[in-house]
């Protein structure tokens, strides 16, 4: 991949999450349409055609240097994120799944307006946007139903 | 499945077996978690779960599905049959390898291998069908595999610009191992003659896509001979492989080398024939070859 687009990817998880720099040693960022993938296999070009994914996919590219992470990428990355996490406890985040967004009271201090990562019990399961303590969701539709079954079946 | 009553040696245990059903196995992501955080994690939450014969595994003591848990959607365990990691460990994945999955979805199997692999080398996930694409894809990013690319080949027509160090080959078939707890229609012979040519064609694909001196692993999750040792069989004919012994310290029968009249060569006794009473969780049958000959 281009190394300026790289560098950005880096750059904005820093910034954005807090990812440490070291932590992409050893994996590889990949730019094929407008997602960059992120895995760990060396050889990229092993196969032409028919190819439908190359990892994980980490990011897409809405539009020239606007990145938006996707959830999958955020969920990989999980305990690396130590900015702009939103912990959510059960009947919150039951709610915020049912109506899209919720506004939130409380609101730690390394959370700012933008993309945030969701937690909850501790761990990463997908990606929001924070602006005016109003927190909106960007979950995939099939993963934000699937969460919300467990909530209602049991967990 | 009369029919198979020759052939399997403890018929009583086999249908004992059946009626007891089978239960949840879960196997556990260790790229996201050691076995004994998630049975911590699992057992606070009510569940009981009990170790197996197998690494990584557990058995779930519940009736209702475990897939219903956050640390499901998080990735932290596949919920899988016993027989699925049984056919992983023949394969013998190793880091750095290169190996491809030639019919790959759900990816129960896939991950498993991207597990064994420490998500390092390569694994390519060949999956034809895009309702299976899509089932693959996601189980490969919730398990947070990266060593992995999907492709979407039909398995017959793969490009062999590529040599794997190990294929496997998990072939579409007549799924006798889990018909029988559904009570499905169990054997279909007209759609096991269909299926036949495919089930060899796809093998022949394994051994043409694999490099000289590797492996390719056949399985099915069926019973019937013509799906197993007759596919074997016309392969061994060719020359270009032979079967390997499966050291593997686990109760199962030896493959068959005859059946309604046919024989077959005496080395598919190497051959494993996983039955619902060795494990109580799936069933099956697995051939390790090793290519000889380009």
């Amino acid at each position: 991949m281009d190394s300026g687009i790289e560098e950005k990817v880096v750059n904005f998880f820093l910034l954005t999450f807090k990812v440490r720099r070291d932590f992409w040693k050893g994996l590889n960022l990949v730019l094929r349409g407008k997602i960059i993938w992120i895995n760990s296999f060396s050889d990229v070009n092993t196969l032409k055609g028919k190819v439908i994914s190359l990892g994980i996919p980490l990011m897409r590219i809405i539009r020239e240097d606007v990145f938006k992470p996707t959830s999958w990428g955020l969920i990989f990355l999980d305990r690396e994120i130590k900015k702009n996490r939103v912990e959510l406890d059960k009947i919150t985040l039951k709610e915020f799944l049912e109506r899209g967004k919720i506004k939130l009271n409380q609101i730690k201090e390394e959370c700012e307006d933008g993309f945030v990562a969701i937690s909850f019990e501790g761990k990463i399961i997908g990606c929001g946007v924070l602006k005016n303590n109003i927190l909106y969701q960007k979950l995939p539709n099939a993963r934000r139903k699937e969460l919300l079954e467990i909530l209602n079946k049991g967990y | 499945m009369e029919r198979y009553k020759k052939i399997i040696p403890q018929w009583e245990s086999f249908i004992q077996a059946i009626k007891k059903g089978t239960t949840q196995t879960i196997r556990v992501n260790t790229l996201k978690i050691t076995p004994s955080e998630l049975k911590e994690r699992l057992e606070k939450k009510g569940w009981r779960i009990e170790e197996t014969e197998f690494d990584f595994a557990f058995r779930v003591k519940e009736e209702r599905s475990i897939a219903n848990t956050l640390e499901f959607y998080l990735g932290f365990f596949y919920i899988q049959q016993l027989t699925s990691l049984l056919v992983v460990n023949v394969l013998e994945p190793k880091p750095e390898e290169k190996i491809l999955d030639l019919c790959a979805a759900p990816g129960g199997k896939t991950t498993f291998i991207a597990q064994l692999m420490k998500n390092r080398g390569l694994i390519v996930a060949n999956e034809v069908n895009y309702k299976r694409q899509r089932a693959l894809l996601a189980n490969i990013y919730r398990l947070g595999v990266t060593n992995t690319i999907v492709t979407g080949f039909n398995g017959l027509f793969f490009p062999a610009d590529i040599k794997f160090d190990k294929v496997l080959v998990d072939v579409p078939c007549s799924a006798q191992a889990n018909r029988v707890y559904k009570n499905q229609k169990i054997v279909d012979l007209k759609f096991i003659k269909r299926i036949t040519p495919f089930q060899k064609g796809l093998l022949k694909k394994a051994i043409e896509l694999v490099k000289l001196g590797g492996i390719v692993v056949y399985s099915t999750c069926t019973f019937s001979p013509e799906e197993n040792e007759e596919v074997i069989d016309s392969v061994l004919k060719e020359g270009k492989v032979i079967i390997e012994k499966i050291k593997l310290d686990f109760p199962c029968e030896k493959g068959i080398i005859c059946w309604e009249g046919k024989k077959f060569d005496e080395s598919l006794k190497l051959c494993l024939r996983v039955y619902p009473y060795h494990f109580y969780s799936g069933g099956g049958f697995i051939a390790r070859l090793r290519k000889i000959k380009d």
